[in-house]
């Protein structure tokens, strides 16, 4: 070989390595520093959780997955009215340990605020949002858990039962003491249902946990109620599809939502159901008034900056006419709703459509 | 001279088609690499099993008495059928349940404590969070 050709084939060779280099310096260039994990658990709330969030390694993720599930847990216990747990002042102190009993029963500080949080709810919902309903919400629990050994199909709970479960359901007679964190009933026969209010109020905790912490970009979905810290890693925001609940209309999302922080809680009568011998169906939403599944809507989704206001807003809008939940919405500030009927008629609150994307299949 | 000239022409030609090649088989390479997504199974968070996306296959995912029948189908899985109760009514249930295929998608059995979870691949086009 001459000179030139061994001169000619390093520089080729040179070629070689140097476009190797460029091919993975871009490939490199292309994939962002942060990759995004998800995880699921069960456990918490009797429903799904799923964690998403941006981080440098799986490992990274994972430990703040677990701080999350960890934190999931604790309010879980507390809040958990069919259940105790060893050392833990929870709500089944109240509703079944000392049930019927005239007495002051000593809860965690967590509760109380929960508690205090879900009677400014009433106030806001009309009273729509009651956990006092426990007592009329105990007995359709019953029936559901009886259809739901029975392959989804039960029997639905007698009218004079609800009705007399329904004179114990007076807001009122929860006293609350902020200062001796204790909890008396001044009815001793109501019960204490936080199902509407519970799981969207820790997931908000839980948020603002990480928040404090500096954590970003993680995105908690706990049954339904999803509340975004912060936006994507990639700074973008989290885009939420909201499920079409009609299955017979071929779009799949009736909404593409943007969130950055934000919750968005969905309230639906397609999410838990049971039949009648008949192929009636009968779903979770219990209207405080008729005392039976509250029939305005298949669909109500807000959205807002506290997922416990979320996901107390979603129940007692689904329990209400338009016109009502509507001014409740029109009333405040950053909440919006979306209202979603059997017929698949959609109608947005004056602020919707500025939390909504584009986005295309 | 003018036939060196042509030789010299004539490696470099040589030369730039094999750089080219190598180009488009790392390139290649560094593709295929992006593809490769599995399903991941899990009881009660422990590993069931790892199952390719690529190969079509059946899986029959046991717990004592609980069963899910997972499918994998061009390159897509779905679960065709639990003996949970309710499946057939419930519109939460796994088996009602779209085809997962990009990374982060999971089908969820909570009666069975099952998760099927896309691990790897290609990242969905879809909505980052589904309600």
């Amino acid at each position: 070989m001459s000179k030139k050709q061994i001169i000619i084939t390093l520089i080729a060779l040179l070629l070689v390595v140097v476009t190797l280099i460029a091919v993975i310096l871009i490939r490199e260039e292309d994939e962002p520093e942060l990759t995004r994990f998800t995880t699921n658990a069960f456990g918490y709330f009797d429903t799904v959780t799923t964690i998403s969030g941006y981080a440098e390694t799986g490992e990274e993720f994972q430990a703040i997955a677990d701080q999350i599930c960890a934190e999931l847990k604790t309010y879980h216990q507390l809040f958990d009215i069919y259940n105790r747990y060893e050392g833990v002042e929870n709500l089944y102190k109240i509703n079944k340990l000392y049930s019927g009993e005239h007495r002051v029963i000593t809860v965690d500080r967590k509760i109380i605020d929960m508690l205090l949080y879900a009677k400014e709810m009433y106030q806001l919902t009309n009273g729509k949002m009651n956990i006092a309903m426990g007592s009329v919400l105990s007995i359709w629990h019953d029936y559901r858990e009886e259809a739901d050994e029975n392959f989804g199909v039960g029997e639905i709970p007698p009218m004079d039962a609800l009705v007399a479960a329904a004179e114990h359901t007076d807001i009122n007679d929860l006293i609350i003491d902020e200062e001796n964190c204790t909890v008396f009933l001044a009815d001793p026969e109501m019960k204490l249902d936080v199902g509407a209010i519970a799981k969207g109020y820790a997931v908000e905790m839980v948020a603002k946990m990480l928040e404090e912490r500096g954590i970003t970009g993680y995105v908690l979905n706990v049954g339904g109620n999803i509340r975004t810290v912060g936006a994507k890693g990639n700074g973008e925001k989290w885009m939420a599809g909201i499920e079409n609940p009609g299955l017979d209309i071929d779009e799949s999302y009736t909404a593409y939502i943007g969130l950055a922080g934000e919750a968005v809680v969905t309230s639906g009568s397609y999410q838990r159901y049971f039949l009648d011998k008949n192929g009636n169906e009968y779903h979770h939403i219990i209207d405080g008034e008729t005392l039976m599944p509250a029939d305005y809507f298949v669909a109500v989704s807000i959205i807002c900056k506290h997922s416990g206001m979320g996901d107390g807003l979603s129940t007692a809008l689904f329990c209400m006419p338009l016109e009502e939940g509507m001014a409740i919405i029109e009333s405040l500030d950053g909440v919006e709703a979306m209202w979603t009927f059997e017929d698949g008629t959609i109608v947005k609150s004056s602020g919707f459509s500025s939390f909504e994307v584009e986005y295309n299949s | 001279m003018a036939e060196n000239k042509k030789k010299v022409k004539n490696d470099i030609i040589f030369i730039a088609a094999v750089v080219l090649l190598i180009g488009l088989a790392a390139g290649a390479m560094l593709l295929f690499r992006e593809e490769g997504g599995a399903v991941e199974v899990k009881i009660d968070g422990k590993l069931y099993g790892t199952y390719s996306l690529s190969k079509d296959q059946v899986i029959e995912i046991r717990s004592g008495d609980d069963y899910n029948i997972l499918v994998i189908e061009g390159g897509k899985a779905y679960v065709r059928e639990a003996n949970c109760p309710g499946a057939d009514t419930y519109f939460n249930k796994c088996t009602n349940k779209k085809p997962i295929s990009y990374r982060g998608e999971s089908i969820l059995c909570k009666e069975h404590g099952v998760v099927i979870a896309i691990i790897g691949g290609k990242e969905g086009e879809g909505p980052d969070i589904i309600m």
